[in-house]
């Protein structure tokens, strides 16, 4: 018999067997468990980049800033913001 | 309207639903986690009416961008890394759809970007564009990258001169 190992938090019990009944039900076909949530693939990681990739982020560290309308608009609008929430 | 530190006790975070399973996972479960271990910080987007209901989210923190195979002048004139600051996630409730409240969390990320780079210094934001939004984040100016077309990033520089005037 084969054993599988889950490290599953309790926050995820729900989840997880409602997974499990879709399953049974044939609702989905199987469950991919990928790398557990705990290990998060962002934070605190290194983006490696490719070396045209490394070519552009240098670029756009060296060259003079530019002015992009929508994002100007965007902090203007926030500034004066009126949204009704 | 103004965005606080998400708090545990105060924000319902499990009827929070941008519609998107990976962005609800994280904010039910995982977020508040994460700011206990001072790994990322979480602002929430309160409803003036009712302030434990979550309009949006975003996430905040540190990555590190490595550089690889310069020519051999960049290799002698730039570092091979460069921290970053990264907004991890950035998620508006369905009930809000529609409503810029996505641009206007995006101003308050980068606002607080740009005041914690004037703190420490950083030269770069990167944003890590979730399922589908890569045109949201590039009408405002951010680039992707050709080898990570989901990360997109934009300078700081390019901030503070949008933001000033």
């Amino acid at each position: 018999m084969q054993t599988i190992q889950l490290n599953v938090h309790s926050n995820h019990i729900d989840f997880l067997l409602s997974m499990l009944q879709n399953l049974k039900d044939g609702i989905i076909e199987n469950i991919i468990v990928d790398k557990p949530m705990t290990n998060s693939s962002v934070e605190n990681s290194t983006i490696c980049l490719t070396s045209k990739d490394s070519e552009r982020f240098l670029e756009a560290l060296d060259r003079p800033p530019k002015i992009y309308p929508k994002l100007k608009e965007a902090f203007q609008e926030y500034e004066n913001s009126q949204i009704k929430l | 309207m103004q965005t606080v530190q998400l708090n545990k006790k105060r924000h319902n975070r499990k009827a929070f639903d941008c519609e998107v399973n990976t962005l609800n996972d994280y904010l039910h479960s995982m977020a508040n986690q994460h700011a206990s271990k001072d790994n990322t910080r979480t602002y929430i987007l309160e409803s003036s009416e009712n302030p434990s209901d979550i309009v949006g989210y975003y996430t905040l923190t540190m990555t590190t961008v490595e550089l690889s195979k310069l020519p051999p002048k960049l290799q002698k004139k730039h570092s091979n890394n460069h921290s970053s600051a990264l907004i991890a996630r950035l998620a508006v409730d369905k009930k809000y759809k529609h409503r810029k409240i996505g641009s206007w969390l995006l101003i308050d990320a980068l606002k607080r970007v740009l005041n914690a780079s004037d703190i420490v210094a950083f030269p770069m934001v990167i944003v890590d564009a979730k399922d589908g939004v890569v045109e949201f984040y590039e009408k405002f100016g951010f680039s992707p990258f050709l080898n990570e077309e989901k990360k997109l990033y934009l300078p700081i520089a390019t901030i503070r001169a949008n933001f000033s005037g």
